[in-house]
């Protein structure tokens, strides 16, 4: 297919654009201005309209930005957000984060509407309503949770996310009406908040993108390259590039009806695609990688136009061309006869290679030997697959082992596993050197994340001096804690950090849960007597974890890590389709690391006010300086070097200065990323006195 | 018979009666015999602070330093709502209201801010004049310390305690307003106030505005925004919201100070102090008539508030009423005020509603007033209109050049010069003042006009 959709316009905005860093807004409630943070610190706003508006006053708009106005924020910008927030104005608001505040700001008048000092500094932004909420909230993401505002700069919504906030969005996931939020964070999660969260989607690599898109379903992208669209928890396709995406939007560029998603890469790349299959309909190049795509009436036409926006301020207009690209009659008679032949040749391949595979079944039965040299296996091949868990020997890490054998003398050459997330990239080979091949081959897994994994595993089956090998595909899924190796006997001490609940339950259902979601050599049974214990070593850190069910339907989670104790109970409520569980909690530990974590959070920001003053003090000495050294260049050219000098000092000590404040930042981030994960993950053990204490104390 | 007098008593009598020098001579030998009465201490403090304090939000130092300053968000607002892009009035029947090369109206009432000359806050530099946030007035007060205190500070403010006095109910405010004011030392004065604050639990809200006017003046803006909005929420003091309005306008963001003053309107109804801002902003904006309704209703609170009383007499002088402007202006002379800008004002009104035989005599008295060459070269300047309004062009050019020998950088009065010496057919030299005028001002549009007129004859 040729470029037939070509760009409408095409403009330079002259200015390096950051790239994500891109909105577009209706400031006055008519007219559509791209918005883009510049890598000066500086927020352009481009208003193509007012090339007609009248010149009032003594402003005179040069010629060179005479569309460009910019706005001055003193500071490195990290997310932008533009759209209605106030109730009952139809001007657009721009709302503007930076790594310590953010500011919401109306262009239109040139006012503030809030500015708000964010601590945990904003790494994303959205605006949208949420739930029943009747009014527009502003949600801002920092490093390790999510707030959300309202127009008056009201904090009506909070939440703890485990990572830094990448991406969030509003919208309707679940198709009850109302919006829900979703956030992907840095631990490559996606999770959808409502009241609490929802549903938790893993990723193999950081999330950095997401988008909404129409009938429920929202796009993102992987910082790996990957974009794939969901609906609901189905991942509906995903494709991966070497490129990493920039911008996602959807716009009905082909003029279907329905929209397609549009994605601007890294490396200039912009293609269309189709949301349901990820098939590319559309592709073209811009000179420099792209900093965002957006959607607005460029032209004063009354239609929308798709606006791709590159890192070199380069700005394209695409627009729905109503024309599909159809080709001529002929060359697609052509193709489709090329197609046929090509299949019917592959079909042909095919149908021969049975055809030989019988005839040596049948006329060779018991000439083994011979099999080797064709290349061909027995029939009656089977591949066998174990996974256990395997506790390790001094030099060996314990792991989870995936044995396969086959069940004749056929050796295994080699084996490629794919699975998501579990290995450094996505699949995994294992090819035995010649000398060792045997029919049976173990593959260990270090699992790093509690996360049920679908494996693919396709062996190469042959003989030792075959040319040829039989593929054998196989699917098994790993449980979801596959990584806990069962224990016949009792441990001396119990941990004593704990977790407790009741569930109405027979403990044949828990077994069930058991023998779904762990990896034991046999299945657990519920014979007799008061309760059942397992005990359970973790293969990762050799903790102990001990789990009781009383036949009273109490049951008592023992473990160190609160985090597996949040996920053993998220795990076992969602089975028991458990809404709402009243449990009791106890991690010493844990809440003694929270609060020495407050406690240096409260140094740092103690110190951080003097940091600051500080340097605003230099500042104003810097300024007199200057003017007195501007003066002395006049009037005293022998004092000038004094000044200078002087400056330089200053200058040197303020850098100095600076540096110790950033340290000083990290270091909270770093606080209050940790205390936010204990919250995050204490929140997960389900409305507990604890997480109320302590969200109370905060 | 006040030798019999407790001195303590006589000290605080005499603080009372704002004799501050004599009662600070008191305190020092109370000091002398007891160096740990706080009381006198505390005394001492509060005089020496009052002796030498200045209403900071009155004062002539507006810091409107765009010099290096980023405060500012919009480079480029849209007319009208910023003070910088103000929307220019139409021409109304007396011709235009003059205005600085900025855009600012010259005439009208001298308050806070409008006696800068036009140009960029590094012109102004040029003329040695510090003008950073650290002001004029902060080391004037420093120095003005130094003069009354024979035997060292009285305060050693580098060995000062800070946090246990910012524990000290009783001492600490005066200590602040001591250390902000007298000593003009912002950082100690900070320090006190950040660990005072927290000792109350962040819930005192005059702590917080005077955080607020520390970070104002190390030119810490949105801090200082932070705090007077979190003072706001625990009490409503005028005080406050003229303060919030200040930093607005220091953003640059006059309609965010309209919404704040207006928001305090409706707790402290028809308040003067926030009316004035409000018609002070108002007027920056160009929009006189929202400006003068609120100066009218100053007046009906407070009929002798001559800010407001000049301000309407200004709207009707340049609405073509000069008779009513003349009136106005009578009761500012009748309140009392004797300036020589009010003598100018009222002969010009004199002028215009055709009383011709008060009009020299105003001017007159203008003149005799006027000390400050500039006022003075603006009344030359104004007696060049009588002048022309009697037909005299050469009483003009005399005017005019007196004006012009008083400030030699009156892009207007170049312009008329050239203007008469050209009715006068001496062409050339009507150029050369054109070309004058032009470069001190080049922002005027007058004598570009003429220039061009010139040229294409």
């Amino acid at each position: 297919m040729d470029k037939l959709i070509r760009p409408v316009f095409t403009l330079d905005l002259n200015y390096k654009i950051e790239p994500g860093l891109v909105t577009i807004a209706k400031y006055d409630g008519t007219h559509p201005c791209v918005t883009a943070a510049t890598t000066a610190g500086k927020v352009l706003i481009h208003s193509p309209h007012r090339r007609n508006a009248v010149t009032t006053g003594r402003m005179i708009w040069s010629e060179s930005n005479k569309e460009i106005a910019t706005l001055n924020v003193n500071d490195s910008i990290t997310a932008l957000c533009s759209g209605q927030f106030l109730p009952d104005n139809d001007k657009d608001i721009l709302v503007i984060g930076t790594s310590t505040n953010v500011l919401v700001y109306h262009v239109h008048d040139n006012k503030d509407v809030f500015y708000m000092d964010c601590s945990d500094g904003v790494k994303s932004l959205a605006l949208g309503s949420f739930r029943d909420m009747k009014t527009t909230i502003l949600m801002v993401g920092g490093n390790s949770s999510v707030h959300g505002y309202n127009h008056k700069g009201e904090e009506v919504f909070w939440t703890a996310v485990g990572d830094v906030v990448t991406s969030m969005i509003l919208m309707d996931y679940n198709k009850d009406g109302l919006n829900e939020l979703i956030v992907s964070s840095e631990d490559y999660n996606i999770r959808v908040f409502k009241d609490k969260i929802l549903t938790e989607l893993s990723e193999t690599e950081v999330v950095t993108n997401l988008t909404a898109l129409p009938e429920n379903r929202f796009a993102y992208s992987v910082s790996n390259g990957t974009v794939g669209v969901y609906e609901q928890e189905v991942r509906l396709w995903r494709v991966k590039s070497k490129n990493f995406t920039i911008s996602l939007k959807c716009y009905d560029l082909l003029g279907q009806g329905n929209m397609q998603l549009i994605t601007g890469w890294s490396n200039g790349k912009i293609d269309c695609r189709s949301i349901k299959t990820g098939e590319v309909f559309f592709k073209d190049n811009m000179n420099h990688g792209l900093a965002g795509v957006v959607e607005g009436d460029y032209r004063s036409n009354g239609k929308t136009d798709l606006i791709c926006i590159s890192v070199d301020g380069e700005v394209k207009g695409y627009t729905t061309t109503k024309i599909m690209p159809t080709i001529p009659g002929v060359t697609m008679e052509q193709d489709t006869i090329r197609m046929l032949l090509a299949q019917k040749q592959s079909l042909m391949m095919e149908l021969k290679h049975y055809e030989n595979n019988t005839k040596y079944n049948e006329t060779v039965t018991n000439q083994t030997e011979s099999f080797e040299s064709q290349g061909v296996i027995p029939a009656n091949t089977r591949l066998q697959i174990a996974i256990n868990t395997n506790e390790g020997k001094p030099n060996v890490k314990p792991h989870v082992e995936i044995f396969i054998a086959t069940n004749n003398t056929t050796i295994i050459r080699a084996v490629m596993i794919f699975a998501e997330g579990i290995f450094k990239g996505e699949t995994h080979v294992v090819h035995p050197p010649a000398s060792q091949l045997k029919s049976e081959v173990s593959v260990p897994l270090y699992l790093l994340k509690d996360t049920p994994v679908d494996i693919h595993i396709k062996a190469l089956i042959g003989f030792p001096n075959s040319i040829q090998f039989h593929v054998f595909e196989v699917t098994r899924q790993l449980p979801r804690f596959a990584m806990y190796s069962l224990q016949r006997n009792n441990f001396p001490v119990k941990p004593k950090e704990f977790v407790e609940f009741r569930v109405n339950e027979r403990l044949q259902r828990i077994c069930m849960w058991i023998n779904q979601n762990f990896l034991f050599s046999s299945d657990v049974e519920f014979e007799s007597g008061p309760n059942l214990i397992l005990n359970l070593r973790n293969l990762r850190n050799n903790q102990e974890i001990v789990l009781i069910f009383e036949i009273s339907g109490k049951v008592t989670l023992h473990a160190e890590n609160l985090g597996l104790a949040a996920d053993l109970v998220q795990s076992l409520g969602s089975f028991l389709n458990l809404d709402n569980l009243e449990s009791k909690a106890n991690f010493p530990s844990e809440e003694e690391n929270i609060q020495n974590f407050m406690k240096k959070l409260q140094e740092i920001q103690d110190a951080r006010l003097r940091l600051g003053t500080d340097v605003a003090d230099r500042l104003g000495q810097i300024r007199t300086l200057v003017i007195r050294a501007e003066d002395a260049r006049l009037n005293d050219l022998k004092e000038m070097p004094k000044y200078y000098n002087e400056l330089m000092v200053l200058n040197k000590e303020i850098i100095n200065g600076n540096n110790i404040r950033l340290h000083n930042y990290n270091e909270g981030v770093e606080s209050m990323k940790k205390i936010n994960a204990i919250i995050q993950q204490a929140s997960r053990l389900r409305g507990n006195i604890f997480v109320v204490e302590l969200e109370s104390r905060l | 018979m006040i030798m019999n007098m407790d001195p303590m008593f006589l000290a605080l009598s005499l603080f009372r009666r704002r004799r501050f020098d004599k009662c600070i001579d008191i305190c020092t030998s109370i000091l002398d015999k007891q160096p740990l009465d706080q009381a006198a201490w505390c005394l001492k403090m509060r005089a020496m602070t009052q002796r030498v304090y200045v209403d900071d939000m009155e004062s002539e130092q507006q810091m409107d330093n765009d010099f290096l300053d980023e405060n500012v968000l919009a480079s480029a607002p849209r007319p009208g709502t910023s003070m910088k892009t103000a929307v220019a009035p139409t021409a109304s029947g007396l011709g235009t209201r003059p205005r600085t090369a900025t855009g600012r109206p010259i005439s009208g009432v001298a308050r806070p801010g409008t006696n800068a000359r036009p140009g960029s806050a590094m012109d102004r530099l040029r003329t040695a004049r510090p003008a950073t946030n650290q002001s004029a007035r902060t080391i004037r007060l420093g120095t003005a310390a130094m003069l009354t205190q024979k035997d060292g500070p009285f305060i050693q403010v580098s060995r000062l305690n800070v946090a246990k006095y910012a524990k000290n109910k009783c001492l600490n405010k005066a200590l602040f307003e001591y250390l902000f004011n007298h000593e003009g030392d912002v950082r100690s004065a900070m320090e006190l106030a950040v660990q005072a604050t927290q000792f109350f639990e962040f819930k005192d809200w005059w702590w917080k505005v005077q955080l607020a006017k520390c970070y104002i003046s190390l030119n810490l803006i949105r801090e200082a925004e932070q705090q007077l909005r979190s003072a706001l929420k625990q009490h409503h003091h005028v005080e406050n919201f003229m303060r919030l309005a200040r930093i607005y306008l220091r953003l640059d963001q006059p309609l965010s100070a309209t919404e704040i003053c207006k928001s305090g309107l409706e707790i402290f109804n028809s308040d003067v102090s926030i009316m004035t801002e409000l018609s002070r902003i108002y007027e920056a904006l160009n929009d006189t008539a929202t400006s003068v309704k609120f100066y009218r209703n100053i007046v009906v609170e407070d009929a002798m508030n001559s800010e407001a009383i000049a301000c309407i007499g200004m709207y009707h002088f340049y609405n073509n009423q000069p008779e009513l402007a003349l009136r106005y202006y009578r009761r500012v002379l009748a309140m009392g005020a004797h300036s020589s800008e009010l003598y100018n004002n009222l002969g010009l009104c004199c002028l215009f509603s055709q009383q011709l035989d008060l009009t020299l005599a105003c001017f007159q008295r203008a003149l005799d007033l006027a000390t400050d060459p500039i006022v003075k070269a603006e009344v030359w300047y104004n007696l060049s209109h009588v002048a022309v309004a009697a037909g005299d062009i050469e009483l003009a050019i005399q005017c005019l050049s007196l004006c012009l020998s008083s400030d030699p950088s009156h892009a207007s009065a170049f312009n008329n010069l050239a203007i008469f010496h050209h009715k006068m057919g001496r062409t050339n030299l009507a150029r050369v003042y054109l070309t004058t005028a032009k470069q001190l001002e080049p922002n005027l549009w007058e004598p570009q006009a003429n220039l061009e007129f010139l040229q294409s004859k």
